[in-house]
């Protein structure tokens, strides 16, 4: 989403040197960050940096070695795993963990878990006040269908969709806890150019439509750069440097984690471009405005994407503006 | 094929989706309450045996069925239910309070077992479930002054304006009530919150936490739910056979429950009804065979227990969604007669939880 210049947001989640290891790997090590409200929050890195393990902390499937969590600036270091939901965050996971024997809606409703307000006798009996909340759980989840375009696989078993479709329900699942921080779990691991396209958009508009602050775990440089708003680093367990997306991309620890050391590499701006953006503009073209994310090229935006966007405008969710589409 | 407009989120939310099935449903209703007009005593009878059956069913199926936790130890709670209603029958306390009070320790008995369940899952759990019911059988064998240990009891039939429950019409009217009522609960929990939390924990324990199931809370209320319903079953059990003793109790009971909802069809109360009719009729089609068979074979003893494990076995292989399963691929074939594909149900290679990586 984009920032209002000056003020930076208030902090919603931050963590304080957080430490954790597994008998003698030290997974995450004094690892300090903050996510601002109504950003969204990259952390990249090579394979066992120590990236998930962060979320699982956040997610309290770990308990953390050392250091403390605050999420609005209560602490929540020691809340058990299924009040995480409750308190607003909730996540996708790497290798999608759908519930796969119950439908696509069914898998939403039951992110709607933490809004439950029945009892097991009123459940039992279908009283008004369970059939009221049925109906609203409902409603809500098609709203978030619509959003995400899932209207095709509203019914389907999720255990049989395609893999890039059950990323997008488990989106969806978490989006329908109505949170205030989205974990995304490698959102874009496993979806072909086109899907990853897509996720981008979408992921702009649960940002711009829904406010919700994501956090986001993600290896396609690409898709990085896109939406976020700043970016971590992290190798072996250690946060190497916090910034915006190029500042990162360019940052001499960052490349020397990705590409280990090069001989006569110590200048690495020097370079012909930026490693690790392919695809994108170089560093010095990008100068300047660094929160403003690169608007993919008229070409790159022709087809479906444009489609869902129009769907999104007079959507009952929009409480702030429609997104814009540019011709 | 039918197509329904939706036009409001109520009407996803009801038990029936178009007015087909509540004819159908309907016309079913009033066929079981029509049946005893038609049929004698024994067959009325038989037929309270199978609403027992499908009451305990509808149990067992929410435990492994929904929330994905094995039970070889129901046929506990069936005596628990039992038992602590006839006891306290004997001790004269009415009808209306003693089945409530009975149904209700059941569960608290269930919510008990559910709490070393929180740590295992497959066949540690369906280990621990059959040492739970060894432990209840050995309880019932031994605490003679209130069991009457391996002589039994006899059940005490009370009266409401002149109907007793030992009459076999009275009590199948009752069952009836029981087994509609039961199947509108659980029909009712699976779709609320709570029901889908066990499915949720079912299918993803990580997942279910992190949208906020609590997931001791869930797998104890499941154990609990369960252990109600088969507490129910047992208090009508009581009253169908009138007279309690351990050996109606055994392992052989757990392993035919778990063949109704294995036969029936995981994860669906209509392969409930359908395992229990399974299950109540297939005592008499072995006894039948035994007649017909070579002495050689039909002569075995425990020829029963042989073929109830062949049974589930082949489920298992052939047809793992149960008699249900196979029923709505009739129906498809029905109702898309001509056009009907060969490869429509063919099983499609999912993501399964083993190929993952964690």
């Amino acid at each position: 989403m984009i920032l209002p210049a000056g003020e930076p947001a208030p902090t919603l989640f931050e963590a304080r040197d957080l430490s954790l290891s597994f008998g003698g790997v030290k997974a995450v090590r004094d690892v300090s960050f903050e996510i601002r409200r109504g950003e969204v929050f990259s952390i990249i890195g090579p394979n066992g940096a120590g990236k998930t393990t962060i979320f699982n902390l956040i997610n309290r499937i770990y308990d953390a070695d050392a250091g403390t969590m605050s999420f609005n600036g209560e602490d929540m270091s020691r809340v058990p795993g299924h009040r995480v939901a409750e308190l607003g965050i909730t996540r996708t996971f790497q290798n999608t963990e759908l519930f796969d024997r119950a439908t696509v809606l069914e898998n939403l409703l039951i992110g709607r878990h933490v809004h439950r307000r029945t009892n097991l006798v009123a459940e039992c009996l279908f009283l008004p006040s369970a059939r009221r909340q049925e109906v609203a759980f409902r409603s809500y989840a098609e709203q978030i269908i619509d959003l995400l375009d899932l209207q095709a696989s509203r019914d389907q078993m999720a255990g049989a969709l395609p893999y890039g479709t059950r990323k997008v329900v488990e989106i969806a699942r978490a989006l329908c806890a109505e949170p205030q921080l989205l974990l995304l779990d490698e959102p874009s691991s496993g979806l072909n150019p086109e899907e990853s396209e897509d996720l981008a958009f979408w992921i702009e508009d649960i940002s711009a439509d829904l406010g919700v602050t994501i956090a986001m775990v993600e290896h396609d440089m690409n898709l990085v750069t896109t939406v976020s708003n700043r970016v971590m680093a992290m190798a072996d367990g250690a946060a190497i440097t916090t910034g915006t997306p190029s500042d990162v991309q360019n940052h001499p620890e960052v490349l020397r984690a990705y590409l280990g050391d090069f001989e006569g590499s110590d200048v690495p701006g020097e370079r012909e471009g930026a490693p690790l953006a392919r695809k994108e503009p170089s560093a010095g073209e990008r100068e300047g405005e660094p929160l403003a994310r690169k608007e993919p090229s008229a070409g790159e935006r022709e087809g479906a994407p444009l489609a869902r966007k129009e769907q999104c405008e007079g959507e009952p969710l929009a409480n702030k503006e429609p997104p814009t589409v540019e011709h | 094929m039918r197509f329904v407009l939706t036009t409001h989120y109520g009407q996803d939310v009801n038990l029936f989706r178009h007015n087909g099935q509540r004819f159908w449903y309907a016309l079913l209703a009033v066929g079981a309450v029509a049946a005893p007009l038609f049929l004698n005593a024994f067959y009325v009878g038989e037929l309270v045996l199978v609403f027992i059956w499908a009451v305990a069913g509808i149990g067992l199926m929410l435990l492994v069925g929904y929330t994905g936790l094995v039970s070889l130890g129901h046929a506990a709670f069936l005596a628990i239910g039992a038992y602590c209603h006839a006891v306290l029958l004997g001790y004269g306390v009415p009808f209306a309070l003693s089945a409530p009070i009975a149904v209700a320790f059941t569960a608290l008995v269930g919510a008990l077992v559910g709490i070393p369940a929180l740590r295992m899952t497959g066949v540690y759990l369906a280990i621990a479930t059959l040492a739970f019911e060894r432990i209840v059988a050995y309880v019932i064998e031994h605490w003679e002054p209130v069991t009457g240990g391996l002589r039994g009891m006899s059940v005490p039939q009370p009266e409401f304006f002149g109907l007793s429950l030992a009459d076999s019409y009275v009590l199948y009217y009752f069952s009836l009530g029981v087994l509609a009522a039961g199947l509108f609960a659980a029909a009712n929990l699976l779709r609320s919150p709570m029901g889908r939390a066990f499915i949720a924990v079912r299918d993803s324990e990580i997942s279910a936490e992190s949208m906020g199931v609590h997931l001791a809370r869930t797998k104890t209320t499941a154990f609990a739910v369960s252990a109600a319903f088969t507490g129910l079953a047992g208090v009508l059990l009581a009253h169908r056979i009138g007279y309690l003793a351990p050996d109606a109790f055994t392992v052989q009971t757990s392993i035919q429950l778990l063949l109704l909802v294995v036969v029936g069809g995981l994860g669906s109360l209509h392969g409930v009804v359908f395992g229990a009719i399974f299950v109540g009729y297939l005592p008499q089609v072995i006894a039948l065979a035994r007649d017909v068979l070579p002495s050689a074979v039909g002569q075995i003893p425990g020829l029963e227990l042989g073929v109830f494990g062949a049974i589930l076995v082949l489920f298992l292989v052939f047809e793992p969604l149960g008699l249900y399963g196979r029923w709505l691929k009739i129906r498809s074939w029905l109702s898309q007669f001509p056009l009907y594909r060969k490869a429509t149900h063919k099983r499609q290679k999912s993501y399964l939880r083993t190929e993952r990586v964690h």
